[in-house]
């Protein structure tokens, strides 16, 4: 009997710490939902209330209709999408070589690539504004999604790397002894093989771009190339902010996200334990 | 050898990635070649609207000038600014707070536009003290075009309510009026300690300002009582609850917002509060900032157009410049104050709730610092107040603290 209360108790235990960690953990994303139904007024409404007194789509059409915030979503995108096919492309070139190829300074090599993830954004702000601006491609999505590519490449690198070092070599030679070439290999066998790994690496790349600002926001000088988090300021006017507002946009930033998580999210967890255990 | 079918495919793609970022570098490199007389200007969200309106003229006016209008936004135009101005890759023209300007002065990033100054902009019909605030050694860096300053926003009905007949004139006037405002779910007063730190400083520095705390090369240098006398103000009215403590809460929208509920009877703010609550159909009334005995000083903030020393076509910045300082132009562009006080004679600065501010510029205000070094203060400052409001300390130590950081 008491065993069987202290199984209940524990069973109760976990259970309360799950239900405050679920609740800590949703309490600031039902703020900002219910907040973005909300109507001026409602918004400062003393008591403070979690529901609106009546519900309202204004914050939405006002996102919608009279700010870039569409045009910065759509840049998101593109932006989004290019530093994905681009971190994938540059890093499986360096992470197979990485992995594959034995060279003398190979370790440092790897070493001084993953330094890029240690040092703070700031640092590198300067020096890629000036990279970017003698490309001529300030204020372009091109040119904010150059500079992403300072984030993500690092990381993507080692985790491809780490990736392909778990692939037996044996696959690659057993292509090459049947008459193909080593891109025969890569495109045949690698490629396939560490394709969730791939996926998750992008969709990385891709989250990592979503929510970037300090870049976007000096990179990104007009509407033309502003991404969605830096329109995100234009709701926070010289004098005041529109909350309600803010809210609907944040909500609108935040759904792409959840929607394209939730349909990979079984690559995204195959992906970065992949390799995990040899590299 | 023959390449396998997805092996081409392959490579195809990644040949195809390098000749569109290629292609792409090359189209801009090829377009921004084209453009020798354009003058880039970016400019704040906020004046967008009436920049396009103002920029189709210019360039009527002008028709070998052509404005590239970039619009940008409030949040990030001191970044994106201080970046571009580092890089010496800048743009012809910016709209910036007059409060950055040391800051870039100081590094050499600027252009002078003293030249600009004479007859067509002659620099006394700027308010008291303003372009002194901008020029260094000699020359001035920039043309402000809209200035402002706090004053005291107050609701009648509730001081009609409280038997109050005036708004007072005094930090005693203030404080006694306060404390019969408050009863119920109205309190006396209420200061913004949320959101940016310069909102919650500059109103301790407006009090400091009124009793002997003086501006020195863009520093304020704190007598020790004007800062006690500020704290008490501040952190000592939540302490004793005649301001709200939902201060530790709120930003100026908050307070603002509580305002238009009747739940804050009074509050120092800026004349856009005014308007909204104008608009809204609101009771407010406003008056001169309350001082030791008599009306208080307030801090000059603003905005104006610099000229980066990178700019590449800085004869046509200037011509935009100057266009733009005309007064019917400022007043165009401008929701609070004009710089030059021959366009504040437009009557949407004029109304009654506005005239106290005019005059709180006119006779009780001085340029705000703009010492990158208090800048970088501002919001230790702003923690040393809320300590006094929470109790941790006293307004006194609270004194001495905040002026060892603003010697530092």
């Amino acid at each position: 009997m008491r065993h069987l209360l202290g199984r209940v108790s524990a069973r109760a235990g976990v259970w309360t710490t799950l239900a405050v960690l679920l609740v800590w953990s949703l309490a600031p994303i039902a703020v900002m939902v219910f907040t973005s139904f909300k109507k001026r007024e409602d918004i400062f409404a003393v008591p403070v209330r979690l529901l609106p007194s009546s519900w309202t789509f204004e914050n939405y059409s006002a996102v919608f209709t009279s700010s870039s915030m569409p045009r910065a979503l759509l840049n998101s995108v593109i932006i989004g999408g290019l530093v994905a096919v681009a971190t994938l492309l540059f890093c499986f070139s360096a992470g197979y070589a990485l992995a594959r190829f034995r060279f003398r300074s190979a370790r440092p090599t790897a070493l001084f690539i993953l330094l890029g993830q240690v040092v703070p954004l700031t640092v590198v702000l300067l020096p890629v504004y000036q990279i970017v601006s003698s490309l001529k491609l300030l204020d372009t999505t091109t040119g904010v999604a150059f500079a992403h590519l300072a984030i993500t490449v690092p990381l993507v690198t080692w985790m491809v790397r780490n990736q392909i070092a778990a692939i037996p070599y044996d696959l690659e030679e057993a292509v090459q002894i049947d008459g193909g070439s080593r891109f025969d290999a890569v495109s045949y066998v690698t490629l396939p093989v560490c394709a969730p790994g791939l996926a998750a690496a992008g969709m990385f790349a891709f989250l990592q771009s979503w929510h970037e600002f300090l870049f976007a926001s000096v990179m990104a000088t007009s509407t033309a190339s502003r991404t969605a988090p830096v329109a995100l300021t234009q709701f926070a006017g010289e004098f005041d902010v529109d909350w309600g507002a803010t809210m609907a946009a944040s909500v609108v930033l935040t759904l792409p996200i959840v929607i394209l998580f939730m349909i990979m999210q079984r690559y995204f967890a195959a992906g970065l334990t992949g390799g995990a255990v040899k590299g | 050898m023959a390449m396998m079918p997805r092996t081409r495919a392959f490579l195809g793609v990644v040949v195809a990635a390098v000749l569109a970022l290629a292609g792409t570098t090359a189209y801009n490199v090829v377009e921004s070649g084209t453009r020798d007389n354009t003058v880039a200007w970016w400019v704040p969200d906020w004046d967008h609207k009436k920049a396009v309106e103002l920029v189709k003229e210019f360039e009527q006016q002008h028709p070998e000038i052509v404005v590239d209008l970039v619009q940008t936004t409030g949040d990030t135009v001191a970044n994106r600014t201080s970046v571009a101005l580092d890089s010496g890759n800048a743009p012809d023209v910016i709209t910036e707070s007059l409060a950055r300007v040391r800051s870039y002065v100081s590094k050499g990033q600027l252009a002078s536009v003293s030249d600009l100054y004479g007859t067509d902009i002659p620099t006394a019909d700027f308010a008291p003290g303003l372009i002194d605030s901008l020029t260094f050694d000699g020359s001035t860096y920039a043309v402000p075009y809209r200035w402002a300053t706090n004053a005291l926003i107050y609701n009648p009905r509730l001081f009609e309510a409280a038997g109050i007949d005036s708004p007072p004139r005094t930090w005693a006037d203030f404080e006694r009026d306060a404390k019969r405002l408050t009863k119920g779910n109205v309190v006396g007063t209420a200061w913004p300690m949320q959101g940016d730190p310069n909102d919650l400083t500059l109103r301790f520095l407006d009090f400091a300002l009124s009793d002997g705390t003086k501006i020195t090369n863009g520093s304020p240098r704190f007598t020790r009582q004007s800062a006690e006398a500020a704290l008490h103000l501040i952190g000592g009215s939540i302490r004793e609850g005649w301001a709200g403590k939902s201060s530790f809460e709120l930003d100026n929208t908050g307070i603002r917002e509580l305002f238009l509920q009747g739940r804050i009877a009074m509050y120092p703010a800026g004349v856009f509060d005014v308007d909204t609550a104008v608009d809204q159909g609101a009771d407010v009334a406003t008056a001169l900032l309350p001082g030791p005995d008599g009306p208080g000083t307030a801090q000059g903030v603003g905005w104006g157009y610099i000229v980066p020393k990178a700019s590449r076509h800085k004869e046509a910045a200037k011509q935009l410049v100057s266009f733009l300082a005309q007064p019917k132009n400022m007043a165009e562009l401008t929701v609070t104050f004009p710089a030059r006080t021959s366009a504040s004679a437009d009557a949407k600065f004029t109304t009654p709730q506005r005239r106290p501010y005019a005059d709180q510029l006119a006779r009780h205000s001085l340029p705000a610092p703009n010492n990158p070094q208090w800048t970088a203060t501002v919001q230790a400052v702003h923690d040393k107040i809320q300590e006094v409001a929470l109790g941790r300390i006293t307004p006194a130590q609270g004194a001495v603290q905040i002026q060892k950081l603003a010697a530092r």
